[in-house]
């Protein structure tokens, strides 16, 4: 193709159309990577982000019409090729395969039929590196996200790749293991030269790390234009602006202060009617936790130890903490899905309370969009009756017709899912789903929200959304209790802030007081 | 620690095996007792005191409901020990119940016996290059049992958080069946996802190119292996030529058949205690 040495990854003119589909997914994109570079692709959900990197994979290549010429280290794409080529993919739990971390690990020699003197070395060599050892004869289920998706990584690494194709490989996972598995990919690129490709919309997290950027748009690459040097200027208007939320345009409203704008939803929704409540007037509190002592099991570490905590009728509260700190504990408890083995939770709300869990996946019954949204509605609260309705009314084609349909279209937009409405909920991208997720939960308008990290797999533009709705929920009483890593989006949206350690709360503070008085949170800096 | 794993895991298999056939083939009370004694023995050293207990509890409510059940049916035997109003009950029936009972129980811990002394990592690695199909089956449900067991509950946690007001049996029952769609759903979208990991990680290509596929876990024989396993070979045929002999007089009915020492029981014996004969060349590592 090129003289010189050759570039690992060369595109000509490639489309793709899926099948069945109108319109291609990539549009004619020429584009090359040299040998050792550390690639950023950037692009919106749905901007075909993932149908390119797996195009450069056959095994895994989308069903669809592909032209052009794909090249791998100056050969065409075939099944010898492709054997330089590893792909690590989004979820570490769906992309594990074996009981042991072991075998996993060997999953990939033991299909090509290796030697097992060869798998056994080369285990060792990859264990060495990111310190596996402690893992090598654990369960995979009960590795955390960050573990597993390390361990994912060596199950290709261990193929001896020489590039590495990467599809969202930090966005299931937490802050800190994000930041991890980040540097993980950075001493493979810079201690063993390895070419890295990355599909992210967490263009911010590899910021230090890319050597170059490529950013799909409706399925064009653009490249900028910049030298081997990182030109932070010049990629500033896709790359990391879109990471931060816009503040101002977020500016909460004072405590309380909009509460006189009560939705009025008496006529659709019986018996939800919010009580507003005057400025200044002593504010309910009817969510109270007294001394919570929790743990999974006798002789297991308490997870929680002791724990107060009561929250405001209209108030956000944010919680955050470690991995494993507790609060997705605390957020069942308070929805009343476990009991403290000691003390008390107090929730007025229960029955006007609605519950969004960690996997959206959990949420989901209907088999498309729309009727996903209407499962809940009907009669609001009393999801039980009005599913079997819906059911019933959806089956005989009467979608439209639904009277909460102009409700849903709206959330729809909001969310920038109405070209979706007819598909299959796990036909969407992670953060489609978590939308979706969002949206469900957002449309029993509950009086108590608990969300389990809400803003998470989203990009920049569905949190600055998300954050609107949880303000104009607030806004209308709801009280909402939401456990999250993103210290942005907390800072941006919460009243509160409650700082989970050691299995009680090491601070509950006004979101501007915590910020101002925390010394080792990024978004101090900012 | 068990003193199988300082060798080829077929030792174990093996041994397990020949133990499980004879006591199987053997419905003798002496050989039956053996075995099941020998199996309590092993299940107190490989899991504690407290699993031989409970073990023990269950096992011989078990034996003396399957003695009592066949003592109570059966009519057979000439030494009456009672007689209920025309039900006769004999000792040769009571001993015959016995003996099935404890031929039961003892296959059981048997069994529990050699999942604790195979793991299912050696017997993947046995099967992985003949069967690498079933053996990832069987590596994958081990794994998604427990998974969709959490998810299940995960699911019905979400359900009842939002849902609060399910109340009776028609509104109970549909809402497992939601539940269970809902899981349905979401491991099957999830094995699409693990299909493409597998395919990256070229599943299937040994075929393709006419190989075996291998497993990292297979172990070279050692001498010591080969030795153990030519061990074992000596009691099985030192059992084949005397056992038999030992049973041959043996009936239950009508009268139970004379018992004496037999040359067969040691043997047997000696079989079974075919572990203890691996830990001697092993005694430092194992103290």
């Amino acid at each position: 193709m090129s003289e010189g040495t050759p570039k690992a990854i060369e595109l000509r003119d490639v489309s793709f159309r899926y099948v069945g589909v109108e319109g291609p997914v990539l549009r004619d994109i020429t584009w090359s990577v040299d040998e050792g570079e550390f690639v950023v692709v950037t692009g919106n959900s749905g901007s075909g982000k993932s149908t390119l990197l797996r195009c450069l994979k056959p095994e895994i290549a989308p069903a669809g019409e592909l032209s052009g010429e794909i090249a791998i280290g100056g050969a065409l794409l075939s099944e010898e090729t492709s054997q330089l080529v590893g792909f690590v993919a989004q979820n570490p739990m769906s992309q594990t395969v074996c009981d042991e971390v072991s075998d996993e690990l060997a999953f990939g020699m033991e299909n090509r039929g290796a030697d097992p003197h060869e798998i056994r070395r080369r285990m060792a060599e990859v264990s060495l590196y990111f310190g596996l050892e402690p893992l090598l004869h654990k369960k995979t289920n009960e590795l955390s996200g960050g573990e597993l998706q390390l361990v994912a990584l060596s199950s290709v690494l261990i193929c001896t790749p020489h590039i590495l194709l990467l599809d969202e490989p930090t966005s299931e996972l937490d802050p800190v293991a994000a930041h991890n598995f980040c540097h993980a990919l950075f001493r493979l690129n810079r201690e063993l030269g390895m070419t890295i490709v990355i599909a992210t919309h967490q263009s911010e997290l590899y910021r230090s790390y890319a050597t170059s950027w490529a950013h799909l748009d409706e399925g064009e690459l653009r490249v900028p234009s910049c030298g081997p040097q990182l030109d932070v200027g010049k990629l500033s208007e896709f790359s990391f602006d879109e990471e931060r939320l816009d503040m101002e345009r977020l500016a909460k409203p004072p405590h309380g202060g909009a509460q006189n704008t009560p939705r009025s939803r008496s006529n659709d929704h019986g018996g939800l009617e919010r009580s507003p409540r005057g400025i200044g007037s002593q504010r309910a509190c009817n969510v109270v936790a007294r001394d919570l002592w929790f743990r999974y099991g006798k002789g297991a570490p308490w997870v929680l130890r002791g724990l107060d905590a009561q929250f405001d009728e209209g108030s956000i509260t944010a919680l955050m903490g470690g991995n494993g700190c507790g609060k997705t504990t605390f957020l069942q408890m308070v929805a009343g899905i476990l009991k403290p083995q000691h003390g008390k939770v107090k929730n007025a709300l229960q029955t006007q309370q609605a519950y969004l869990p960690q996997s959206p996946q959990a949420l989901f019954t209907a088999d498309r969009v729309d009727d996903e949204l209407c499962e809940w509605m009907g009669d609001g609260l009393h999801g039980q009756k009005a599913s079997s309705r819906v059911r019933r009314n959806t089956l005989r084609g009467q979608r439209d017709t639904f009277p909460q349909r102009e409700e849903i279209n709206e959330i729809l937009r909001r969310f920038g899912l109405e070209n979706l409405r007819a598909r299959h909920p796990y036909d969407l991208s992670g953060g489609q789903m978590q939308l979706l997720a969002l949206a469900k939960v957002l449309l029993r308008r509950p009086q108590l929200l608990l969300l389990d990290e809400p803003t998470h797999s989203l990009d920049s533009p569905s949190r600055e959304r998300l954050a609107e709705l949880l303000h104009e929920e607030r806004k209308h009483g709801c009280t909402i209790v939401m456990a999250t890593h993103d210290g942005e989006f907390a800072r941006a949206v919460s009243d509160h802030v409650a700082l989970l350690f050691d299995g009680s709360f090491a601070c509950m503070q006004e979101t501007e007081e915590y910020f101002a008085s925390t010394f080792l949170t990024v978004e101090k800096s900012r | 620690m068990t003193v199988f794993e300082f060798y080829h895991p077929v030792v174990a298999i093996s041994y397990v095996a020949t133990v499980l056939a004879m006591t199987m083939c053997a419905v003798h009370p002496i050989v039956v007792l053996l075995s099941a004694f020998a199996a309590y023995v092993l299940t107190g050293l490989l899991a504690g005191k407290e699993a031989l207990r409970r073990a023990i509890l269950w096992q011989l409510g078990a034996v003396a409901f399957i003695a009592l059940l066949n003592a109570l049916f059966s009519g057979n035997g000439q030494t009456v020990l009672a007689d209920l109003g025309g039900l006769r009950i004999t000792l040769e029936a009571l001993v015959y119940g016995l003996t099935l009972g404890l031929l039961l129980v003892g296959l059981i811990q048997w069994f529990s016996v050699f999942s604790r002394l195979v793991g299912e990592g050696d017997i993947f690695a046995l099967l992985a290059g003949r069967l690498p199909t079933m053996t990832l089956a069987l590596t994958m449900t081990m794994r998604l049992v427990p998974l969709m067991a959490k998810r299940a509950q995960a699911i019905a946690a979400v359900q009842h958080a939002n849902q609060p007001a399910a109340n009776g049996f028609v509104a109970t029952v549909r809402g497992r069946a939601r539940q269970i769609s809902v899981l349905m759903g979401w491991s099957m979208e999830e094995s699409l996802e693990s299909a493409d990991s597998m395919r990256a990680r070229y599943w299937g290509f040994w075929r393709k190119r006419g190989m075996r596929r291998t497993s990292y876990r297979s172990r070279r024989m050692r001498p010591r292996d080969v030795a153990a396993l030519l061990l074992l070979v000596a009691l099985v045929v030192l059992c084949a030529l005397t056992l038999p002999q030992a049973l041959a007089g043996w009936t239950f009915y009508p009268h139970l058949g004379p018992l004496g020492l037999k040359a067969g029981y040691v043997a047997f014996f000696l079989l079974l205690a075919y572990p203890a004969f691996l830990v001697l060349p092993m005694r430092g590592l194992l103290s």
